[in-house]
């Protein structure tokens, strides 16, 4: 149950239509909240890094070069990971940013490894994210970082959302700002601070509610089906902004230390 | 075929100086693996790359966010010549008044420290005379009418035989904040002497110089273990409750891994009101530095003590630590709030949304846009700590739920500042000519901008080196700023 669940999530995002959807921000926020939330996980020069989830190793890329940081991106589809190695390749950044595949619940990874741990709107759709959370733990360093950014939510999710297309935006298995800190805490995880940034995420939906309004008039359709039983409708995509707008779901970076004596 | 590309994004032009010549020359600002690069070229010495902060993000929100009006001096002191920094005085051209003037009363000094910009020493008895320092204290009057901080300076001020009557002096014209810039060891050894600083209180704050808990490192840094002379000072003016701040020379490899155990024990201390890093600028007595002073091992950007402090101690998040607007490259600020022995972070009580992005976030803006100015007041160096009170009055009457807070004093207010001195390698005409700290010139006549006062003023500087260099520029005839008509006062 959880492999499937975690490789349709996977899968999901390799769809070129989802892609097509999201645009090339495949989370909320962009490159600009990636930048962010390195600068609250402290990653500097000197930094290793890992990202959990990378995907096609966008933000690894830009760490790389906005940072300067040594990048390792680990992500659950082998495809992405191939794509990442490529991209790096043809980016000349080879030499600083390598991936791997793995999975987030058993990272491939000794430990104490590295200096910051990033996981950006990836956590709640991680089936076991207590799992995934002990195992960030295990490979930081001592005294070493880690950067969240992830939906919160504040509400319970509408009946007509609970579906692999709610759990795609990541808003079915999204915990509360107390919820996540809860969460890091058992994880072993001391100074966690939480930026609310919530503009973020209806920034996005709008975005794709735009996309999908071309997509749907391009086709001359009322909604685009997706495998896995997964459709958008622009009522669905509407909902969905209604629920962020009346701040049921929001945004945020979370960011916590490795104690340095742990 | 693939494009040829620079290795570097291209940011900015810039004016520098050569580090060997002090000749202005071009130079360009790049960004290149996560850090701030000056790229400079002398005609006679070479090229250069000077790293200027390894975050570009915060380099760059200082430079384009963090914008103010500059403050102007009631009067200028010199001319437009010989073009920026050759010129100092401070001239028409610059783009900030002191928001800290420095009276320096004697180069003498009962430490002789490696690490000293100003070459003070046992071995250098002249104190300036009552008359002299007068002077200085009446141009700081004339240039700021009524100076927000003037710290008495040196050499050692408390070893100047009148140290006492200058401090009358002091007291007698309009100055808002007193300061005392000292190693603290007549402070620890004298029996009365602290008690004689408090009758100064109000306004009053003692400068401790405090670099480290290591012999090891304040070996390298003042030549001497100052581990016990620290211990007893702080046990004196703890005891009289002096309002103290902790000055710390921070040096790469020296004592850069201590910021964060400074910091968590100035909090312990009752009159510790703050601590102060100050990177070592290159200047001074550079052949102490063993094989000469190295860019690479010595030198330490703003960026990288704010890194440091963000890692060593868990008080402040990376939005507390800002830019202060008036002179946003060089100088780092964050407030707390102490009370009852809870420390917390003034910045992080605002949407940190409102601060970095501003005017972009439409529907906050409106709405915070008077939080926003109440925080750029706070900010402003140039408000002596009897304002800043006043000022986070204001600021926390305007935040929601804060009507308990109406009650401060400065003793609630513990505040980390970063001031990183331009020197030779980082100059860059933009930011210089921000500079808000100003030493006040000998000659009772001129406040020279601390950053260029070390590179060309000091001593005998500015008739050799500055002199030279002066003799081959062509003298402007046009006397004012570049953009306007303004009086200058001779």
């Amino acid at each position: 149950m959880d492999n499937r669940v975690k490789s349709c999530c996977a899968g999901f995002y390799e769809l070129p239509i989802v892609a097509e959807l999201l645009g090339n921000e495949l989370h909320p926020g962009g490159s600009v909240l990636t930048r962010k939330l390195a600068g609250a996980a402290l990653v500097g020069r000197d930094s290793v890094v890992l990202d959990v989830a990378c995907g096609c190793g966008e933000s690894a890329r830009l760490l790389a070069t906005h940072f300067g940081c040594r990048t390792v991106g680990v992500d659950y589809s082998k495809d992405k990971i191939a794509r990442a190695i490529t991209l790096a390749e043809e980016a000349s950044l080879s030499e600083r940013v390598g991936f791997v595949h793995g999975d987030a619940e058993r990272l491939p990874f000794d430990a104490g490894s590295f200096d910051v741990v990033i996981c950006e709107c990836s956590l709640c759709t991680f089936p076991n994210l207590a799992v995934a959370l002990e195992e960030m733990h295990r490979v930081l360093r001592p005294g070493g970082r880690l950067g969240i950014s992830d939906v919160v939510l504040n509400e319970a999710v509408p009946a007509t959302l609970q579906d692999v297309f709610g759990r795609a935006l990541c808003i079915s298995g999204a915990l509360s700002i107390d919820g996540y800190r809860d969460e890091l805490v058992s994880a072993g995880f001391s100074a966690i601070r939480c930026l609310d940034v919530s503009s973020a995420l209806s920034d996005m939906v709008a975005k794709i509610e735009r996309r999908a309004g071309m997509i749907g008039n391009l086709l001359d359709r009322e909604q685009i089906e997706l495998p896995e039983g997964v459709c958008v409708s622009r009522s669905r995509i509407a909902e969905a902004q209604r629920f962020v707008k009346a701040r049921g779901v929001g945004y945020a970076l979370i960011s916590g230390r490795k104690p340095r004596d742990g | 075929m693939s494009p040829k590309l620079r290795p570097y994004q291209f940011y900015d032009t810039a004016v520098s100086i050569c580090a060997t010549c002090f000749r202005r020359v071009d130079a360009k600002i790049v960004f290149q693996d996560g850090a701030v690069w000056m790229l400079k070229r002398c005609r006679d010495h070479g090229a250069r790359r000077v790293l200027i902060a390894d975050d570009i993000d915060y380099y760059k929100r200082a430079r384009e966010i963090f914008v103010k009006t500059p403050e102007q001096v009631a009067r200028y002191n010199t001319p437009v010549r010989y073009g920026c920094p050759y010129d100092c005085g401070v001239c028409p051209d610059h783009e900030q008044h002191g928001c800290t003037l420095l009276i320096e009363v004697t180069d003498a000094c009962n430490l002789r420290c490696p690490t000293c910009y100003a070459m003070s020493g046992p071995e250098r008895q002249n104190h300036r005379s009552l008359g002299q320092i007068e002077a200085m204290l009446d141009l700081a009057v004339r240039n700021e009418g009524e100076p927000s901080i003037v710290q008495i300076s040196g050499g050692e001020p408390t070893i100047h035989p009148r140290f006492f009557e200058i401090m009358d002096a002091a007291r007698r014209r309009p100055i808002q904040h007193l300061m005392v810039n000292t190693n603290g060891i007549r402070i620890a050894n004298e029996p009365g002497f602290a008690e004689r600083l408090k009758e100064y209180e109000p306004n009053l704050e003692v400068y401790l110089q405090f670099d480290s808990f290591r012999a090891k490192a304040l070996k390298v840094l003042r030549g001497a273990d100052a581990r016990r002379t620290h211990e007893r000072a702080l046990e004196t003016l703890n005891a009289l409750n002096v309002a103290t701040t902790l000055v710390v020379t921070v040096r790469r490899g020296v004592n850069d891994d201590e910021l964060g155990e400074i910091i968590e024990f100035a909090r312990t201390q009752t009159c510790v009101r703050g601590v102060t890093f100050q990177p070592v600028q290159a200047a001074g007595r550079l052949d102490e530095y063993a094989g000469g002073f190295d860019l690479e091992r010595d030198r330490l950007t703003l960026t990288e003590v704010r890194r440091r402090v963000l890692e060593q101690s868990d008080l402040f998040a990376p939005e507390d630590i800002l830019p202060v607007p008036c002179h946003a490259d060089s100088v780092a600020m964050a407030y707390a709030l102490k009370l009852d022995g809870e420390f917390v972070p003034l910045t992080g009580l605002i949407d940190p949304e409102v601060l970095v992005e501003g005017g972009r976030n439409t529907i906050a803006y409106e709405k915070e846009s008077a939080v926003q100015a109440k925080l750029f007041d706070l900010f402003s160096t140039h408000h002596s700590p009897g304002t800043q009170t006043g000022a986070m009055n204001d600021f926390l009457a305007a935040m929601p739920a804060s009507g308990s807070l109406s009650e401060l004093s400065y003793a609630n207010i513990f505040r980390i500042l970063i001031v990183q001195f331009i020197d030779a390698h980082s100059f860059d005409l933009r930011s210089i000519r921000k500079s808000c700290v100003h030493i006040v010139h000998p000659d009772g006549k001129r406040a020279i901008p601390f950053d260029t006062y070390n590179m060309l003023y000091r001593d005998d500087l500015e008739h050799t080196l500055l002199a030279e260099i002066r003799r081959e520029r062509e003298p402007t005839k046009l006397n004012g700023p570049i953009s306007a008509r303004v009086h200058v006062d001779g």
